[in-house]
């Protein structure tokens, strides 16, 4: 067979403009789901649900009879939509011949829209413009028409215009994806070469590859090779996918479904890696392949000592079905037995932290997060620094590097005054300025990593009445005047508290971050002296002074159980605090660096 | 307590809890819950307006005794006082408390110098009811004072006024009442500290033989709490409270009454037997709606409803809601926050005999804190075992075998008792 009948494609689009809609709206049209499923059956973990965002990228394949009568095999491939997931998007898109670019309507081109517009153009995707929501009050159909016109170059008439939600346009569009976009290559006697483009854990089956077959084909019993790692597996099954798994004889090239290899972790089954054939392996693997590299790093601390055991089976078991979550055993003289992790960013972060909480029920204290530093002693050693407490002290420091990133800032014109002060005060480097349209500009900067992860994006919203958007890249490390701020209570520093900061800001930092401690930590017996230091010079003190009076009245025959259970609640306050030292601190204090404004 | 540890006539003092011919005698409650008015601070079990149901309360009050005089441990026991509480219990009229405490007497081993305390509201009791109780074998008053200034009391909706209580003292005086009590509130919403330093002057003037002074609490479920929550008026601030619990500390110490446990000052030898049961660990019937009771690690307590009492005790059923057992963990820690709440403090002695552990063992890492002490270090281990070594912390002091708050510790009693949980 062929596969002229087969088209892959995926929907992009900026976060909110529709995505997740315009794909229910084409199962339902195609008799793979009908309208009573659960809206965006696309995401199906609670978390992203409750975000509005699609973390993993899934696909679906759909049975759809062309107007012109002959019956397609279309293959929807999901992409993640946050800044975090780069590199998952890049893969998703490489498993396709076309993209449907979705444009709100009302809101226009966002970064979004035009970093994963470049992302398919880099891999050669033919691009179905679609401009959303235009029965919106708000929509301004001509003016959003222009400004895709222009990013693509192409004819207005190729834009369809469409409401998702309405169901307006679907028809259109799906239409359009038999048209114009491609069939996939047809090279089915080569030997096989498979792209994995994501995989999840099943805790049944293990890890599950999702894949789109680029020449070849992959049946059940067949031996694979993961190009990346040289390990062999015997597959167990393949099929393809809609909404539940249906198993088929073999998978061929152009298709695009799942592997499943028998291997016991997500690690084996790496995104951008090519499956083939251990016993006809193909030379090369397809193209794109990276390691993925964390950005963000962070303590995980588990609030009670003896959970350190479970804290790390539960990262284990994360670790299973997200390949991408780095972990390595730490310990902090404040903090006890924990563990380094390293995140794609700040919202892989928080998503890891919850599912601790919520899907292990552990009591987990995270500090603040950082980059990773790139030291080099006089002696000329490199030390990478994913961790301040690494840093080398000053006497053997020569200089150190951060991380830059690039980004692209798209704004009304109006805010682009506030946009550079902020840019101004997270060290950015002003590159130049492209106006989309008249009232549309995209400005391109470089940033410190560091300067961005923690409410960058929070306060450019702000700034921008939530017009702005924001994309970013990883870009490369440059060298940086940069000094590791340490926070002493009652003398003694606590490491979990330290903090890599320009030099130019450490002053008014150490400042604010002691006056936030002193808000956050409750009084206790004894004063706490909270100090910043830079080396051994003090550049900022304050004092939480000690209780000064806590103590109830009456305590006679019926109160003395009641007072008894009132003081070990007392005690269990205390409990949930961390001892460090004498001090009791609340978890809130390992995370004040993020709350200073 | 002006200083942090000065010697204690209390010390060696504390008592060894249980039931037995060689153990110490317990202690006998009865509530009374009817009182003219309900005072809006008032959290204990009250009834106002219900004074027709007082004989029938007493005759069940006489099947609640009759069934713990026929039975262990109680009806074994020996008592040595006796504490009618409330409510208020001087609503009953002389004959009332006469055949009551004449019951008692007939049911139980009753000490021949016992403590017999009537709680009293210094409107309730002219100089001829005054010399009755004292007839009847009351020997101990507890007026409700709780304020000279008649603006406090209206705050706290007493139905006595100044002239009342100063009379009432009087009176019972006359009447030959040689032991009283005065109970006080302090931190009363915008109250000064010269106003309570005026309510302590003027109880000095009078002179009982024992003052409670309490700092205002505000109960769940009061109504005063209710005003508060709704922003009718502000605690005092911390600093003020403070400076009031110093200043009632210092003034009532320069004047023979040093304060033996928080809220309890007393003229040596008029400590108040019967709560001294409470904070000791010493066996205590309650008897009376919502009344608790401890014997032998067990405490329990009745319904706190009268139409309940009243029917439990007339179908003959026990009417207790509820009991807990204490754990050895819980029994340490009652031990520990209840002798500390006491001047004389945790006698290590006693604690290592009643509890099968010494102090040391139990709460080796609160002490090396308390006393900023390495484990290494010998200091805690000989003060300890050597009663003639003594450690002085900000907040407690470890001296001649006993554990004690200091001055600044009894301010913030709270914070350092939840460390020995």
């Amino acid at each position: 067979m062929s596969t002229q009948h087969i088209r892959n494609f995926c929907i992009i689009a900026h976060i909110d403009h529709g995505k997740s809609t315009l794909a229910d709206r084409m199962l339902e049209k195609t008799g793979t789901l009908s309208r009573v499923n659960v809206d965006q059956v696309l995401d199906d973990m609670d978390l992203e649900r409750e975000r509005g965002i699609t973390i993993k990228a899934h696909s679906v394949t759909m049975s759809y009879k062309h107007t012109a009568g002959k019956d397609y095999t279309l293959n929807l491939i999901d992409t993640p939509g946050h800044v975090d997931f780069t590199y998952e998007v890049s893969r998703s898109l490489a498993a396709c011949e076309g993209a449907v670019l979705v444009v709100d309507a009302a809101q226009g081109v966002e970064a979004q829209t035009i970093s994963n517009l470049y992302l398919a153009l880099e891999n050669d995707l033919t691009i179905i413009p679609v401009l959303n929501k235009v029965d919106l009050k708000s929509a301004q159909v001509e003016a959003v028409s222009q400004q895709v016109v222009d990013i693509l170059g192409i004819d207005k008439s190729e834009i369809i215009l469409s409401s998702a939600k309405a169901g307006q346009g679907v028809d259109e569009v799906l239409a359009a994806v038999v048209d114009r976009i491609p069939p996939p290559a047809d090279n089915p006697d080569q030997p096989l070469r498979a792209l994995i483009f994501d995989s999840i854990f099943d805790s049944y089956r293990g890890a599950i590859a999702y894949i789109r077959v680029f020449e070849g084909q992959i049946v059940p019993g067949m031996e694979i090779k993961f190009f990346s790692t040289g390990k062999k597996f015997e597959v167990a099954e393949v099929g393809v996918l809609q909404l539940d798994k249906l198993k088929r004889k073999k998978l061929a090239v152009g298709e695009v479904g799942y592997c499943i290899p028998g291997a016991k972790q997500v690690e084996d089954t790496k995104v951008g890696d090519t499956i083939i054939s251990a016993s006809n392996p193909a030379t090369e693997p397809l193209p794109g392949y990276q390691e993925v590299k964390p950005m963000v790093f962070s303590g995980l601390f588990p609030t009670e000592n003896e959970d350190y055991e479970e804290l790390r089976s539960s990262l284990e078991r994360l670790k299973l079905n997200d390949s991408s979550l780095m972990y390595e055993p730490e310990t902090s003289q404040a903090l006890g037995f924990g563990f380094r992790a390293g995140f794609l960013g700040l919202l892989h972060m928080e998503i890891i932290q919850e599912r601790l909480e919520r899907e292990y029920g552990l009591d987990i204290l995270t500090t603040v997060p950082n980059v990773e530093y790139r030291a080099y002693t006089k002696a000329g050693e490199l030390v990478l620094v994913d961790n301040p407490a690494l840093l080398p002290a000053l006497g053997v420091l020569d200089y150190i590097q951060e991380p830059y990133i690039s980004a692209d800032i798209i704004t009304p014109t109006e805010y682009i005054g506030n946009i550079m002060k902020l840019s101004q005060d997270r060290r950015g480097i002003y590159k130049n300025t492209e106006y989309i349209d008249q009232t549309r500009a995209s400005l391109h900067y470089d940033f410190p990593l560091a300067e961005i992860i923690f409410d960058f994006y929070d306060k450019l919203k702000s700034l921008t009445r939530g017009y702005a958007s924001l994309d970013y890249h990883f870009d490369d490390y440059r060298r940086s005047d940069l000094v590791k701020l340490d926070i002493m209570l009652n003398n003694e520093p606590v490491d979990a508290l330290s903090y890599i900061i320009h030099k130019d800001k450490a002053f008014e930092w150490g400042r604010k971050i002691c006056s936030k401690l002193k808000e956050l930590i409750p009084r206790q017996l004894f004063e706490v002296a909270v100090q910043a230091a830079i080396g051994n010079k003090i550049i900022s003190r304050t004092t939480v002074r000690a209780l000064r009076k806590n103590v109830t009245a009456k305590c006679y025959g019926g109160d003395i159980s009641r007072k008894r259970k009132l003081l070990e609640r007392q005690k269990e306050g205390k409990k949930r605090m961390k001892q460090v030292g004498k001090v009791e601190l609340p978890q809130e204090a390992f995370l004040a660096v993020l709350k200073v404004e | 307590m002006v200083k942090g540890c000065e010697p204690n006539p209390l010390a060696g003092e504390t008592a060894t809890p249980g039931i037995g011919p060689q153990q110490k005698p317990a202690g006998l409650y009865i509530h009374i819950p009817f009182c003219d008015i309900r005072c809006g601070y008032c959290d204990f079990f009250t009834l106002a307006d219900r004074h027709e149901q007082i004989p029938a309360y007493l005759s069940a009050l006489h099947k609640e005794l009759d069934s713990y005089a026929a039975t262990t441990p109680f009806g074994q026991a020996e008592f040595d006082s006796i504490f009618l509480g409330g409510g208020t219990p001087s609503l009953l009229n002389p004959h009332q408390v006469d055949s009551l405490l004449s019951f008692i007497h007939s049911r139980f081993t009753i000490s021949v110098d016992t403590e017999i305390t009537l709680e009293t509201n210094p409107g309730t009791v002219d100089l001829a009811k005054l010399r009755d109780l004292r007839s009847a074998g009351v020997n101990r008053l507890s007026l409700g004072v709780q304020s000279f200034r008649p603006e406090e009391l209206l705050f706290l909706d007493r139905d006595h006024s100044v002239d009342d209580s100063i009379r009432c003292y009087d009176h019972a005086r006359k009447a030959g009442f040689d032991n009283i009590n005065f109970d006080l509130i302090s931190g009363l919403p915008s109250q000064s500290v010269q106003e309570w330093q005026f309510n302590l002057q003027t109880t000095i003037e009078l002179g009982p033989n024992h003052i409670s002074a309490y700092n205002l609490t505000f109960e769940d479920g009061t109504p005063l709490t209710a005003q508060l929550r709704r922003g009718v008026f502000r605690r005092p601030p911390t600093e003020t409270e403070r400076r009031m619990l110093l200043l009632t500390v210092e003034m009532l110490a320069a004047h023979d009454y040093p304060q033996y446990e928080i809220s309890n000052f007393a003229h040596p030898g008029a400590t108040c037997r019967h709560n001294e049961k409470y904070w000791n660990g010493n066996p205590y019937l309650g008897v009376g709606a919502s009344a608790h009771s401890y014997v032998s690690g067990k405490r329990f307590w009745n319904v706190s409803n009268l139409k309940a009492y009243l029917e439990g005790l007339e179908q003959k059923q026990a009417p207790i809601a509820g009991e807990e057992v204490l754990t050895n963990k819980e029994l340490d820690f009652e031990r520990a926050y209840l002798g500390l709440r006491q001047r004389s403090g945790i006698n290590l002695r006693h604690f290592e005999a009643e509890r099968g552990v010494s102090v040391f063992t139990r709460y080796a890492s609160t002490l090396h804190k308390f006393f900023s002490l390495t484990f290494e270090d010998p200091c805690l281990n000989e003060a300890y075992t050597n009663g003639n070594r003594s450690l002085q912390g900000k907040h407690l002091c470890l001296q001649d075998g006993h554990l004690r708050l200091t001055r600044e510790g009894v301010l913030v009693c709270d914070a350092i008792c939840s460390e020995f949980v």
